[in-house]
């Protein structure tokens, strides 16, 4: 069975290794109150069920959104919404994600007190599960835009060569890639 | 006069209102979900559509004991179109009893759009016999999600095999730690009734 591998970190710059979670392949990151700063964690690639179909004999594979999840967005808001009792300065706070379609970084430069209000994770799976069909990126801006709806999420796609791109929507709904 | 300027009216309309629909097969939609653009690939409204019909086989009631627990699933095809994708897919519910006839879960009841009831997915690029569900269960917050593969095998379709690849993802929420799967992480085998 495959599994990512992850860390959190805290404001003292110590990194503390993410568990797996029930059976699955994602991590459960954990959050202190006081101390977390943020997270990053690599992304699988597709990786091969274990299991055949019946009928060709074929294995066949899992594939994975290589992209921040519904559960990663929510635990990035509460690490931002917490800068409001630990003193962590808002511009410390961050959530990262590596994979083979690239490294993607969230920043927050909204208002935490915006951060509320937020749906049930039933929700958040469904909303997602259906943008993500419509591309990586822009599935994923849509859900920031259209279910989570707080202002000042921050994508950036960090390139091979160490460039970081911003990524946003236009009016249209599709993604444009800015300077840093 | 009044009924030329009605039909030129309502033509004009229709013309306006049209969008050009661009069809991809539903066995080819799973070569589109790694591109940058999903199934939308560019185009304005898109419709992954069974030509072939090739979801028609995984319906009907499905029923299968595993593990001591009976599970019966219902499977229907549909169509949803959100003004941008429109996509044939299969839905399920499904009833998971124990050997008492205790209910575990039950989703038979939900409507289309809960998120519990499993939804497509694809059919997955190794067979056109296997199709992926998304799952969403009750303690999704807790890790109850993933994704659930069936395959149809057997004289006429007429045996399925179904398992959960369990994703795990765990919500800030959870407080009672990692919840146990109600569906299937190893293959049980179901007979269409």
């Amino acid at each position: 069975m495959k599994k990512e591998t992850g860390y959190v970190q805290d404001k003292n710059g110590v990194f503390t290794q993410l568990n797996d979670t029930n059976g699955g392949h994602s991590l459960d990151i954990k959050i202190d109150r006081d101390n977390t700063t943020g997270y990053i964690y690599t992304h699988l690639n597709d990786f091969p069920t274990g299991k055949t179909d019946p009928k060709t004999g074929r294995p066949f594979i899992n594939k994975i959104k290589r992209m921040f999840s519904p559960a990663d967005v929510i635990k990035f808001l509460q690490i931002a919404k917490y800068t409001e009792y630990n003193n962590i300065p808002l511009s410390s706070v961050y959530g990262t994600m590596v994979s083979s379609s690239g490294t993607y970084t969230l920043k927050f430069t909204g208002n935490t007190a915006d951060i509320k209000d937020l749906k049930t994770a039933e929700e958040y799976e469904s909303d997602y599960i259906k943008l993500m069909k419509k591309g990586n990126e822009k599935g994923f801006l849509r859900f920031l835009r259209d279910h989570i709806k707080v202002e000042g999420i921050e994508l950036y796609k960090i390139k091979n060569s160490g460039r970081i791109r911003p990524k946003t929507l236009d009016e249209s709904g599709k993604v444009e890639t800015g300077d840093c | 006069m009044k009924k030329v300027i009605t039909l030129i009216l309502v033509l004009s309309l229709s013309i306006f209102s049209c969008k050009a629909q661009h069809i991809i097969p539903v066995e080819k939609a799973v070569d589109y979900l790694d591109k940058e653009d999903g199934l939308m690939d560019g185009k304005d409204y898109v419709y992954v559509k069974d030509i072939n019909n090739l979801l028609t086989k995984f319906t009907g009631t499905w029923k299968g004991t595993y593990n001591s627990k009976n599970f019966e699933f219902k499977i229907v095809k549909t169509t949803t179109d959100d003004g941008e994708l429109k996509e044939d897919l299969l839905l399920a519910r499904y009833k998971i009893t124990d050997s008492n006839g205790r209910v575990i879960e039950n989703t038979l009841d939900l409507p289309d759009d809960s998120p519990y009831v499993l939804f497509g997915g694809y059919i997955i690029k190794e067979s056109i016999y296997t199709y992926m569900l998304n799952y969403i269960g009750k303690n999704t917050n807790c890790g109850q999600n993933g994704n659930v593969f069936i395959s149809v095998y057997g004289t006429n379709n007429t045996k399925m095999k179904l398992f959960l690849q369990v994703a795990g993802e765990m919500y800030f929420d959870c407080t009672t730690g990692a919840a146990k799967q109600v569906l299937p992480t190893k293959v049980v085998t179901l007979t269409k009734q």
